[in-house]
């Protein structure tokens, strides 16, 4: 009896504790973002975040998944912002009345890869689309994320422009025993190719994250990179409050806003991993 | 006065008629003796008594007013009447947190509850026992306690099921002691279910006879 | 093997240097996972109770319906709750979805058929003459209640362990519906599969080092509530 109360008393104790904490953080500006595991996994949100937070006071949770899980969030209205990597679907996204207006913040590019070796010749194909046509045709391990992000669009735009037959999704008709779509977010994808000597098409900032950012080795190269093709730029996006009431506007706006002024681009740009730069100021 | 009063009182379980009682008088103040085979009803007739099971047909009257088989009319009844069944079970805590128990619902004062606890354990000749794990005690204490339990409720009627079955000699001896010595205080009505009919006879001052459910007519007037 | 013994020595490490981030995470995730347990348990206790000494036509219905649902999916939980507090959704106005809340709604479905299903069988397990006993001692029924779930508290506690070992475990719920937010609703689960898909193993090497000390510690109360309890009879 005694055991049961006081395991009764520890969580309304905690409770307590948690409401308490619950009001505290409701006095203080909270902003939701949905973005893309690039923009977390590379490390530039912990280095970012503190900084707007500094200048405005403003804390943003951060959900990271793929592109389309995030623009699915603010089609929904469960967040106030977004900020992802699909050109295409964001505009479609702004048009169809979910966001105000898409901020150009930044961009990055791809990189495809693979193994030191490159069993499939990938780095003489003379652009990205072959480079694509030559790992079908030597069946060489490749890893798709599979989940609806914006590195997965950008494959399937790659697989279009490589010339082979796909399916009516946009991927490799022939996929059999070589081509893994794993549905997870960039980095478990990185890991997964490395398991599978594959190849695989990744965000640069995660990529070298990957390489020199952590404590494992990781023994992947860059075999491919450089093409226009391959050029990824990011869009800050608030959610439409004409369309949900609900989200704080004015917190998301002076968010994008912070990310495209001179201040938030000059931060972006001097972000460096190993001293390398990752993300490339875009304010338009 | 009567205390209670049966009349075409009926219980079924199912296909099986345990009990078929066309009618009974029992007295206020006596000790009464209920005698008969394993199976005729007995233990059937003390819960229904004890106002714990409605019978299936006919009606129970408690001093002269029918008995209301609804749980909120007969809550106050039931403080009137306590049961020590055949095998009493002790809640899993001590002896003197058993005997308060009856106090406690009834909201007596905590330090009431004690005094009236102990004054009980010591009638059944346990006041030692206060502290023990009353559901480690043997049979026979386990008996006692439980008759100490149900006079802490000071009842008014006092209902047994075999209470000296399945205690030894000794404890036998004890239980009886207790019985007789409530019975000659005469301020509660007892009613005793039994096997033995020596034992009947010492403790008892009328005697009924079960047969099969019924009362078996033709022993109980020979007895008279 | 060395890189499992490198991650173990690290994250040994971290537990020990009181790392802020780390003990926040298991900070949300025990008062989340407390929070469901609690609620879970107020809501199941009674109604396992009710099932169990209760005659009402469809009993044995309920109670099959009951022991079904000990098999729901936390991703199907997850799903099913995030129909409802998505903005788009039924709940939406209530702002819910991805807070620590919205795990608790979930998690409290996930263990509320366990806590009462569990209830269920240690109350028909308790013998039937102490409900004669404190009936016939002028308990009222509530007073009869209580001192029958007293007599099966240990049973009753021990459903109510293994939910809170279901829910600390679990990561369908805390994910689709806490949103894995670092210091909001990034619980020890959600940070665990998250540094693995960073391919980071430090942290979640800390953190299974806890989840594990927390289900070992929660089994070895219930073996050892069990052993008093058998003594006991």
């Amino acid at each position: 009896m005694k055991t049961i109360l006081q395991l009764l008393y520890t969580a309304a104790f905690l409770c307590i504790l948690g409401a308490g904490m619950d009001k505290a953080e409701a006095k203080d500006k909270i902003l939701t973002m949905s973005t893309t595991t690039s923009t977390e996994a590379s490390g530039l949100l912990d280095y970012l975040l503190p900084e707007f937070y500094a200048d405005t006071g403003i804390t943003v949770r951060v959900m990271a998944k793929g592109t389309g899980a995030a623009i699915r969030d603010g089609m929904d209205g469960n967040v106030d912002i977004i900020f992802v990597h699909d050109e295409v679907r964001e505009k479609q996204f702004v048009e169809e009345g979910f966001g105000t207006k898409r901020y150009y913040v930044m961009y990055n590019d791809f990189v495809i890869v693979g193994p030191e070796s490159d069993p499939a010749n990938i780095r003489e194909a003379k652009d990205s689309g072959e480079a694509f046509a030559r790992i079908a045709a030597a069946h060489a391990p490749f890893v798709s994320r599979g989940d609806d992000s914006g590195t997965h669009a950008r494959e399937k735009q790659l697989w279009t422009a490589s010339g082979i037959s796909l399916t009516s999704g946009g991927e490799p008709a022939d996929d059999s025993g070589w081509y893994f779509a794993i549905g997870q977010g960039m980095g478990a994808a990185l890991i997964f190719a490395q398991e599978k000597k594959g190849y695989v098409l990744s965000d640069r900032g995660t990529y070298l994250y990957y390489k020199h950012g952590r404590t494992q080795p990781y023994e992947l190269e860059v075999v491919y990179e450089g093409d226009d093709m391959l050029k990824n730029p990011y869009g800050a996006i608030p959610v439409n409050p004409e369309r949900f009431p609900h989200v704080r506007y004015d917190l998301a706006d002076t968010f994008a806003r912070w990310l495209a002024s001179e201040k938030g681009q000059q931060v972006i740009g001097s972000y460096r991993l190993q001293g390398r730069p990752l993300f490339f100021p875009d304010a338009r | 006065m009567t205390l209670y009063e049966l009349s075409g009182l009926q219980k079924c379980f199912g296909e099986v008629k345990a009990l078929d009682i066309a009618h009974l008088e029992l007295s206020e103040n006596t000790a009464c003796a209920l005698l008969g085979p394993n199976g005729s009803g007995k233990t059937t007739l003390l819960h229904i008594l004890a106002l714990l099971m409605p019978p299936s047909a006919g009606t129970l009257c408690f001093r002269g007013k029918p008995v209301i088989w609804r749980e909120n009319r007969l809550l106050p009844l039931r403080r009137k009447v306590v049961l020590v069944e055949q095998h009493p079970i002790m809640f899993s805590t001590t002896v003197i947190k058993n005997v308060t128990y009856g106090l406690k619902v009834r909201g007596t004062h905590r330090s009431a509850r004690k005094r009236i606890a102990m004054e009980c354990l010591d009638r059944v000749g346990l006041a030692d026992f206060a502290d023990r794990r009353a559901h480690r005690l043997s049979g026979g204490e386990t008996q006692r306690v439980a008759i100490a339990r149900a006079l802490a409720c000071k009842p008014e009627v006092l209902l047994l099921d075999e209470p000296t079955a399945g205690v030894d000699t000794e404890n036998q001896a004890v239980v009886e002691q207790i019985i007789t010595r409530l019975r000659d205080e005469k301020n509660m009505s007892i009613l005793f279910s039994t096997h033995n009919p020596f034992q009947a006879k010492r403790l008892a001052q009328k005697q009924i006879y079960l047969h099969r459910g019924g009362i078996d007519t033709r022993i109980n007037e020979r007895q008279s | 093997m060395d890189f499992l013994t490198k991650s173990l020595a690290e994250a040994a490490g971290m537990l020990f240097s009181l790392d802020p981030e780390l003990y926040f995470i298991v900070y949300v995730s025990l008062s989340v996972s407390l929070m469901s347990t609690l609620v879970a348990s107020v809501m199941g206790i009674p109604l396992g109770f009710f099932i169990a000494v209760g005659q009402f036509w469809g009993k044995r219905g309920v109670i099959t319906v009951l022991n079904t649902l000990l098999a729901l999916p936390t991703v199907v939980i997850g799903l099913f709750v995030y129909a409802l507090l998505s903005r788009q959704g039924l709940l939406g106005h209530w702002g819910l979805l991805y807070t620590p809340a919205a795990i608790v709604i979930g998690q409290v479905i996930l263990i509320l058929p366990w806590v009462a299903s569990f209830t269920v069988s240690a109350v028909s397990r308790i013998d039937e003459r102490y409900r004669r006993t404190a009936m016939t001692l002028g308990a009222g029924p509530f007073q009869t209640a209580f001192a029958i779930i007293r007599e099966a508290r240990f049973g009753i506690l021990g459903a109510v362990i293994a939910a809170f070992g279901r829910v600390i475990a679990e990561i369908g719920i805390a994910m689709m519906l806490g949103g894995n937010i670092k210091g909001f609703t990034r619980t020890m689960t959600t940070a665990m599969a998250l540094e693995h898909n960073k391919g980071e193993f430090v942290l979640a090497v800390a953190l299974g080092i806890v989840l594990l000390t927390v289900s070992l510690g929660m089994n070895i109360l219930l073996q050892v509530l069990q052993g008093r309890y058998g003594e006991d009879r």
